[in-house]
């Protein structure tokens, strides 16, 4: 089975800096997709390395499967072949010239890093993830990532300027440009996104960036039923006020974010949080050890309500503008039966200076379905694209195929047009991940049905044997296939995982 | 042309939908550039059904097939280059479907950009792409070419507002790619189709979004005594992040000549004007302008002129969208660029392009997206003076040539089509136009679709040549 033979791995070794190959179980473990390990794990630290690394492997039938920060590797179909993972070490601002609001990085840079640089300019790149700021830009683009900022920014495709990446033959290739307009050959970068890995590996990117809005505020008005949370979903949208972010939670997936925090989380000041950093540096000096550490802070329940569908509204501009929009969307909530309308807290200085989110309930929300899944490791968390104007209709669908089948829901709609829906079994047994695998079938067929696609962005592995998470294929696929067999003709780039088996 | 091509065609399309005659084929030789190339048939389908015919039959042929909307543009995209069959969009002109609530229309490509906001602007909403040619260009053009205009600094281009296309594959196979939904599963190919300039599929219906008309709008005119004051108004703009819906410049050469026509009230004494608008809530739209006026200020604007009402502001934009239309009346034939460059280097390159005028011997008027850095320069010429011609290709080579030393794009909004397709290694490798090859590939592998765009025609040495001259043998003019 393991094509990999000693000598082999040697060159493989050679390929790369020293310390930058890795065959021990740990790593390989770090590195494992639905229960597949790879046969050795390498960091690419520059682009002519990733050539290096692919060439190899497209001369030896070797397969690779890129990737960044650990962060999303449960994406997709497990892969048919996984012999290499590739890890892109490249993290440097290539350039970034804010007076013309143009940056372009290479693709291992964490989005956090780079939005802590963009920040000193007072401006940000708003690729949102759902993971928060710990992946890396690579990671984003190949995943299509995106968050609640999507409403008023869109997603790459819409701020993306290009891309250059590495073919499955090992040829360095570029689209697009660094300017924020140009049409000069195909949109190959648009291929990219969201495509896993599959047909190139992404080195480095061009983005144009924003603005920080110098003042924003969150609300948030909660409702009886969905369809009054709905009614003012439809109330803003047919209003000129702007806002920059959309969700609406539904109280089961309240009840889901409210527990990631352990009970009995007592809340932390700033000031603790320093004391802590502080004693922890001075302890490792003192034992001669590196003064970096990483250090995990759990964020206190953001106490969404259990009872009630919760809409999430982001503003920003100046300090009229977010006023305004404070002003009118009171009445405006109340109007279409709101129970309570409050502003969310700021978040604590210290997150602020981590976190593009404003309040700690975007950091919750945004995380919703790798949360659901985290904490319901026998549930599907599904990716559903509809128009708002089928939400009502589809959910109610969505809901009844949840309990046919025994399952308990939830689901955080994002008014551009997703909805995030976590179907959860009642155990890990078979007999509910069968029922698990009919309701995500059926919950295909209804997407359809609404005119939309559906996705099953995390699920047990089990479960990825008996459905393909990516859904029916439809007529679209056979193109697809054509030009991944164009841009990796043997086949070695994360084969099997995405769309379609491609 | 094989003449049983042009009976099969006419059996199923109807004699008046098949157009073959010397005079006829004519009228089609041309569009908004200064290329020029006759097909052998035109043809003018009224239904996805008819482009499927009409593909099939051009297979068994094996000839050529280009689409064509109004013919507004400015690359040689809609021109049959080699020939065939030139399949014209205006008897497919419908607007299938309007859906407010989710914001998204559902059109033919033969419809009038401008038609979709006279349909939904009653409603208050919008369609964003707003090419100067707006009132005839059409759909399917815009998104052969991903086309641009003004207020796509704000907006985006065409690319951000369409969420699905139907298409006809050169087998004839209908399909449908993305949808009104977002994030379709796969890879994003109406991504890869939008801006494909006809040569990978053909579109039969697009899916675009509407937007929300905003409630306020402000519109000014900074008027300047030079323009290297002008272009550092637009580079501070952007530097303070400042993103008004759009920001044109107009040098003094081409406003008096657009003023001689549409009479907009522009100073005909001025050296340069910038129109710039902000939009949006009333409140980040009165807030904008203070600033704006602020920088013109700073950067010795001489006057700064608040449109009053509607009309004024109308009137302001009738003259910078008529401007080619202007130019016209002065000049037998100009030929304009469309290069990009970084918003920084905007003072620097309009130097370098007043040199590059000098040194060749032409007037070159300046008229621009500024805000987004995308050069408009329009040489004049007379193109029955085959020096002129050449002269007029070399300045424009070299206007290119520095847009991608700063680090810019060769187009922005116009295409390659076949009249920048010899700058197309300027920007690229070898490497990276043997992966568009294979896009090409992978969807038109015989190459009927839009043969002799978008690449080069001498493949391989990667040095920048001349753009050859119109392939067909008719002189313009």
């Amino acid at each position: 089975m393991s094509p990999l033979q000693d000598a082999t791995l040697a060159k493989l070794e050679a390929l790369v800096d020293a310390g930058n190959f890795f065959t021990d179980a740990e790593n390989l473990a770090r590195c494992t997709i639905d229960g597949c390990a790879p046969r050795a794990a390498v960091q690419a630290n520059t682009v002519e390395q990733v050539v290096e690394v692919v060439r190899f492997a497209a001369a030896e039938n070797l397969a690779v499967v890129p990737y960044g920060n650990f962060q999303q590797m449960g994406l997709g179909a497990p892969p048919a072949q996984y012999d290499i993972a590739l890890r892109i070490g490249l993290d440097r601002v290539i350039s970034y010239d804010p007076r013309d609001l143009t940056l372009s990085v290479e693709a291992g840079i964490q989005l956090n890093d780079l939005n802590q640089q963009l920040r000193e300019q007072r401006q940000f790149l708003p690729l949102d993830s759902h993971l928060g700021g710990f992946a890396t830009i690579g990671g984003i683009l190949a995943t299509n990532s995106s968050g609640p900022l999507r409403h008023a920014f869109g997603t790459a495709r819409d701020f993306l300027l290009g891309l250059e990446f590495v073919t499955g033959e090992g040829v360095r290739t570029k689209s697009g440009g660094r300017v924020v307009k140009s049409v000069a050959g195909y949109d190959i970068h648009k291929l990219m996104i969201g495509s896993l890995g599959t047909l190139g590996i992404i080195t480095s990117a061009n983005f144009r960036t924003f603005p920080l809005p110098p003042v924003t505020a969150t609300y948030l008005a909660r409702f009886a039923t969905l369809d009054d949370a709905l009614a003012f979903r439809r109330a803003m949208a047919a209003s000129t006020l702007q806002p920059r972010a959309l969700d609406i939670l539904s109280p089961d997936a309240a009840r889901l974010l409210n527990s990631l925090a352990p009970a009995g989380a007592r809340e932390i000041s700033e000031k603790e949080i320093l004391q802590i950093v502080e004693s922890e540096t001075q302890a490792r000096s003192e034992r001669g050890e590196a003064n970096s550490f990483a250090m995990t802070i759990r964020t206190p329940s953001p106490g969404f309500s259990e009872k009630e569908w919760t809409v999430l509204v982001g503003t920003g501009g100046n300090e009229q503008v977010v006023e305004r929009h404070r002003r009118e969307l009171e009445p405006m909530a109340h109007a279409a039966r709101a129970t309570a309308f409050d502003q969310a807290r700021p978040q604590q200085p210290l997150f602020a200076r981590i976190s593009e989110d404003d309040c700690m309930e975007w950091s919750y929300v945004r995380t919703f379905s790798s949360v659901a899944f985290h904490l319901k490791p026998a549930a599907a968390a599904m990716k559903i694209s509809v128009l708002p104007g089928q939400f009502s209709e589809f959910l109610k669908a969505a809901q009844g195929i949840a309990e046919q089948h025994e399952l308990a829901s939830a689901a955080l709609l994002r008014a551009a047009g997703v909805i995030y829906l976590a179907l959860v079994p009642s155990s890990p047994e078979e007999a509910p991940r069968k029922r698990l695998a009919q309701a995500c079938n059926d919950i295909f067929a209804a997407a359809q049905l609404a005119g939309g696609t559906a996705a099953i962005e995390f699920c047990p592995a089990a479960l990825k044997r008996e459905i393909n998470v990516w859904g029916p294929p439809r007529a679209d696929l056979a193109l697809m296939r054509n030009l991944k067999n164009e841009f990796d003709p043997r086949g070695i780039l994360s084969p099997g995982r995405f769309y379609g088996g491609i | 042309m094989d003449p049983k091509l042009i009976r099969e065609l006419q059996e199923f399309l109807g004699k008046p939908s098949v157009l073959s005659a010397r005079e006829d084929l004519m009228m089609y030789e041309y569009d908004g550039s200064i290329e020029v190339a006759r097909p052998d048939v035109v043809v003018f389908p009224r239904t996805t059904q008819d482009v499927v015919r009409i593909v099939q039959a051009a297979n068994r042929h094996q000839v050529p097939i280009t689409g064509r909307g109004a013919g507004t543009g400015l690359s040689g995209g809609a021109l049959a280059r080699l020939g065939g069959i030139l399949m014209v969009f205006s008897r497919m002109n419908k607007i299938l479907e309007i859906d407010l609530e989710n914001q998204r229309a559902v059109v033919q490509p033969g419809v009038v950009n401008l038609d979709i906001t006279r349909a939904v602007e009653h409603a208050g909403y919008f369609f964003a792409p707003d090419p100067s040619s707006q009132k005839s260009c059409t759909i399917g053009g815009n998104v052969a070419e991903n086309a641009g205009g003004p207020h796509t600094l704000l907006y985006g281009i065409t690319t951000n507002h369409v969420t699905g296309l139907e298409v006809v594959l050169p087998s004839g196979e209908v399909l449908r790619v993305g949808g009104k939904t977002l994030d379709t599963p796969g890879y994003d190919l109406t991504g890869l189709l939008v801006g494909s300039e006809g040569t990978l599929a053909i579109v039969t219906e697009v899916t675009v979004k509407l937007t929300r008309l905003p409630e306020a709008t402000k519109t000014l005119l900074a008027v300047y005594n030079s323009v290297d004051d002008a272009t550092e108004t637009v580079a501070e703009i952007t530097a303070r992040a400042i993103t008004p819906a759009a920001c044109e410049f107009m040098d003094g050469w081409t406003l008096r000549v657009v003023e001689a026509w549409v009479h907009a009230g522009y100073p005909l004494d001025s050296a340069a004007v910038l129109l710039i608008e902000v939009d949006g809530l009333s409140e980040s739209v009165e807030a904008q302008a203070v600033e704006i006026i602020e920088v013109c200020k700073l950067n010795r604007a001489r006057e700064v002129r608040v449109a009053k009402d509607a009309k004024e502001r109308d009137l302001l934009w009738k003259g910078r969208k008529n401007a080619f239309g202007a130019v016209g009346r002065v000049s037998p034939s100009y030929y304009v660029q469309d290069g990009v460059i970084p918003r920084t280097k905007l003072p620097a390159t309009l130097r370098v392009i007043d040199v590059i005028g000098k040194k060749y011997g032409f007037e070159i008027g300046n008229i621009f997206h500024a805000g987004d850095g995308n050069l408009h320069p329009i040489i004049l010429f007379d193109p029955r003076d085959r020096g002129q011609y050449e002269r007029a290709v070399a300045a424009a080579g070299e206007i290119m040539a520095h847009c991608i030393a700063v680090g810019g794009s060769i187009t922005g909004e116009h295409g390659v089509g076949f009249e920048k397709s010899e700058l197309m290694p300027l920007m690229f490798t070898e490497a990276d136009l043997d992966a568009m090859r294979r896009v090409r590939h992978a969807l038109n592998p015989a190459g009927l679709l839009n043969p002799g765009k978008i690449f080069p025609f001498g493949k391989g040495c990667g040095e920048v040549r001349v753009r050859p001259f119109p392939v067909t043998s008719s002189t313009p003019l």
